[in-house]
């Protein structure tokens, strides 16, 4: 028989089981809107659903834009003709003409103290070259000189870079650019009154070279398209623009190693195409063979036909001065049949032999 | 290994054709030309490498090349080479039997490692690539409300993902092992970026071969969008590229004086006798720490005292019969081990300790002098 009313520890456990009940109930759900406020996962694919759209439509207007500019609607001449250019220099003419028709004006830059700073230090320098004052001229620029100026109207940090984009903002730079060269010439021919020796002012100039920094061309990747850097490599090469440290990734790494396993007039040669080889060379892209492979035989009759034939066979085009090596190209070449030939039978040895006989046509093309 | 869809065999061939047996060595010896190249390890579990002359001396420029082009499903992951210490190839990586990838998986502007190793703070970037437009703002729409807004959502989404990136070590945002979402977690523009337009007419010949007309209107459309900056990028350059010419003609100057006065010293041996019992192995050493900066070693008339840079690196094989004697016999057969140039101009320091006068700190605008 039981007792209507329960004891209190019975209550207590009765208590204690709802609760755990109602945790487990409240516990997903509680996770859920965790969860959703960490990831907030609907926020961010509607925003995601914008942005296609935005960018697809701003992508469009572009086009449009462009299409526009080309003189389906606007016969401006001097527009037009910046698009025929052939040259740097017609271009140029045509961007001045242009410029002329509507100037531009630094108002609404709001830039005035950074040019005044620039006039200022300007007119510092040419009175100490004036002078003749080497240790003066040193000590300014050793302390004033540095890459990222201020500037700039918004509070972005490449102002500087934002600034020149504007033709008259780059001539009033300029002036400043010419006066500090100038005083660094100055410097360097060692003609001040009671200059100090070479290899002082040679540290100056090292020193201020490392604190002012570098200029890097980067060529990014995308396939095909990478050959368009070569367009951009000749265009700064021919303005004498082109950096000393370049940088290719992927495709760009083709342009990248082009350019700097050359000397300067063989680089000219690559980018007017009129190399000898360089247009047959252009072939990237080959199918896959699927005709049965080269057994690992012939491969290595090749091999020992090439290491005999070493020292005797001179080979094809390289850019680097190899012509009087001949020994050294050959045992080369005799080492990278070696190398084809070790692929190949790792290859095998993996059982996946779906290497095709391009490697004996390769091998064969290089001899 | 993965195979690609594409024979990796034919690039290889052009690669050779283009660029020769060159390690990255040799190439910066010979052009003075600083060359780098991105590479992925395939498996995606290492930080990119960024090749050059300092970090990988030895190893083939066409071989990192192909690798870097190596772009997954396309073409097959390669295996680096190098140049070894007899002339032969041989496995860059001795260990390890890890193939690379296209280095623009993860890095396809290496900006931060140019800033380490060679001190640069300003990019020119061309950029091609089809997957920036998904990240970069777009400009020239005439509607600058648009392009801002535009370029907060994709911020504020890109942000999203970062964050995202480090859950769980990355794992969470690379399911099953595909690293998509590498490309649209990269920077992808530099102080100057250069954009050659491509339509979607030309997506479809995205990896097709090239004939002469479409080499020339590809080189043509790179030329044509580097114009409107080649100003900009001038302004820029311009203190920079005059302390270049400046520092190439002290340099050129200081090293004439130099072998001046060697060979006026040739002629009393007793006093230079210091300097000569350091003897070849010294200068084996002595001025090849590795640098950039030292131009004057690629202009040509270099001072009698160097060797030439030839000897030094990258041609042991052929050679060594006509290398002078008196580097010894050991050294000569080796390859280089770095490039004949000096870090902040050992020669430099050099004539201080040669000179009788008083001795200056090398550094300027620190100590007055009269």
């Amino acid at each position: 028989m039981s007792s209507p009313m329960s004891s209190p520890l019975d209550q207590l456990v009765r208590v204690i089981v709802r609760l755990i009940k109602r945790a487990f109930i409240k516990f997903p759900q509680l996770a859920l809107r965790f969860l959703e406020i960490t990831f907030n996962p609907s926020g961010h694919l509607r925003q995601l659903a914008l942005v296609l759209c935005v960018q697809i439509s701003s992508f469009l207007l572009q086009r449009l834009r462009n299409q526009v500019r080309r003189g389906l609607l606007i016969p401006n001449k001097d527009e037009r003709a910046l698009d025929d250019a052939t040259t740097y220099q017609q271009y140029k003419l045509c961007q001045q003409r242009i410029e002329a028709a509507n100037p531009q004006t630094l108002r609404g830059m709001r830039n005035d103290e950074f040019f005044e700073l620039m006039r200022q230090r300007a007119s510092t320098y040419a009175k100490l070259q004036a002078n003749g004052d080497e240790f003066g001229l040193m000590y300014h620029l050793r302390s004033e000189l540095m890459r990222k100026q201020s500037g700039g109207a918004g509070y972005s940090r490449d102002g500087s870079t934002w600034l020149r984009k504007h033709r008259a903002a780059r001539e009033r730079i300029e002036e400043y650019q010419h006066q500090v060269c100038s005083a660094l010439r100055y410097i360097a021919s060692g003609v001040a009154p009671g200059s100090s020796r070479p290899a002082q002012r040679l540290a100056f100039i090292n020193e201020t070279r490392h604190a002012f920094g570098r200029t890097a061309l980067l060529l990014s990747g995308g396939a095909a398209f990478g050959v368009k850097h070569m367009g951009v490599v000749s265009a700064l090469q021919r303005e004498g623009l082109l950096p000393r440290i370049i940088a290719g990734t992927s495709a760009g790494s083709i342009v990248a190693a082009c350019v700097c396993s050359r000397k300067d007039d063989e680089l000219r040669e690559l980018l007017d195409l009129t190399g000898p080889t360089i247009l047959q060379t252009f072939r990237f892209f080959g199918l896959r063979n699927s005709t049965p492979s080269a057994s690992a035989a012939d491969l290595e009759r090749l091999a020992a036909d090439t290491r005999a034939a070493a020292g005797v066979t001179p080979g094809g085009w390289s850019p680097a001065d190899m012509e009087d090596n001949d020994g050294e190209r050959n045992l080369l070449k005799a080492s990278t049949v070696d190398w084809d030939l070790k692929r190949h039978l790792k290859r095998q040895q993996q059982g996946k032999t779906m290497l095709d006989n391009t490697v004996l046509k390769t091998t064969l093309k290089h001899l | 290994m993965a195979p690609g869809c594409l024979a990796h065999q034919v690039l290889e061939t052009t690669l050779i054709n283009l660029i020769g047996y060159v390690t990255f060595l040799e190439a910066f010896d010979r052009t003075g030309r600083v060359l780098n190249i991105t590479v992925t390890r395939s498996d995606g579990k290492a930080p990119p490498l960024l090749c050059n002359y300092l970090t990988t001396p030895h190893m083939l420029v066409h071989c990192a090349s192909l690798a870097s082009c190596a772009i997954p499903g396309v073409f097959e992951a390669v295996e680096l080479q190098a140049k070894g210490r007899d002339g032969r190839l041989e496995p860059y990586f001795k260990t390890g039997n890890w193939t690379w990838t296209d280095g623009g998986m993860q890095a396809d502007l290496p900006k931060e490692r140019l800033m380490e190793l060679f001190n640069v703070n300003q990019f020119i970037v061309s950029q091609v690539s089809p997957l920036a437009p998904l990240s970069v703002p777009i400009d020239g729409t005439g509607l600058p409300w648009l392009e801002q807004m535009n370029n907060l959502l994709k911020c504020q989404l890109i942000g999203f993902l970062q964050g995202a990136n480090k859950l769980w070590s990355g794992r969470l945002l690379r399911p099953g092992g595909f690293r998509g979402v590498d490309f649209i977690l990269q920077d992808y523009e530099g102080t100057v970026t250069i954009r050659p337009s491509w339509g979607l007419r030309e997506m479809s010949k995205f990896l097709s071969n090239f004939d002469q007309e479409r080499v020339k209107q590809y080189t043509r459309d790179g030329e044509r969008a580097t114009w409107p900056h080649l100003e900009l990028i001038r302004s820029l350059c311009e203190i920079e590229f005059c302390l270049d010419e400046v520092a190439a003609g002290l340099q050129q100057s200081i090293a004439v004086s130099r072998a001046a006065a060697a060979a006026a010293s040739a002629d009393t041996p007793g006093l230079r006798k210091s300097n000569s019992s350091m003897g070849g192995a010294s200068a084996f050493t002595r001025g090849k720490l590795p640098s950039y900066i030292q131009l004057s070693a690629y202009d040509g008339d270099r001072p009698s005292d160097t060797p030439p840079a030839s000897t030094q690196s990258g041609f042991p094989i052929g050679r060594s019969g006509s290398v002078d004697s008196k580097q010894g016999g050991r050294f000569s057969q080796l390859p280089g081990v770095a490039s004949s140039a000096s870090m902040l101009n050992l020669a430099a320091l050099d004539t201080l300790d040669n000179d009788d006068s008083e001795t200056m700190p090398p550094s300027m605008g620190m100590a007055p002098f009269q």
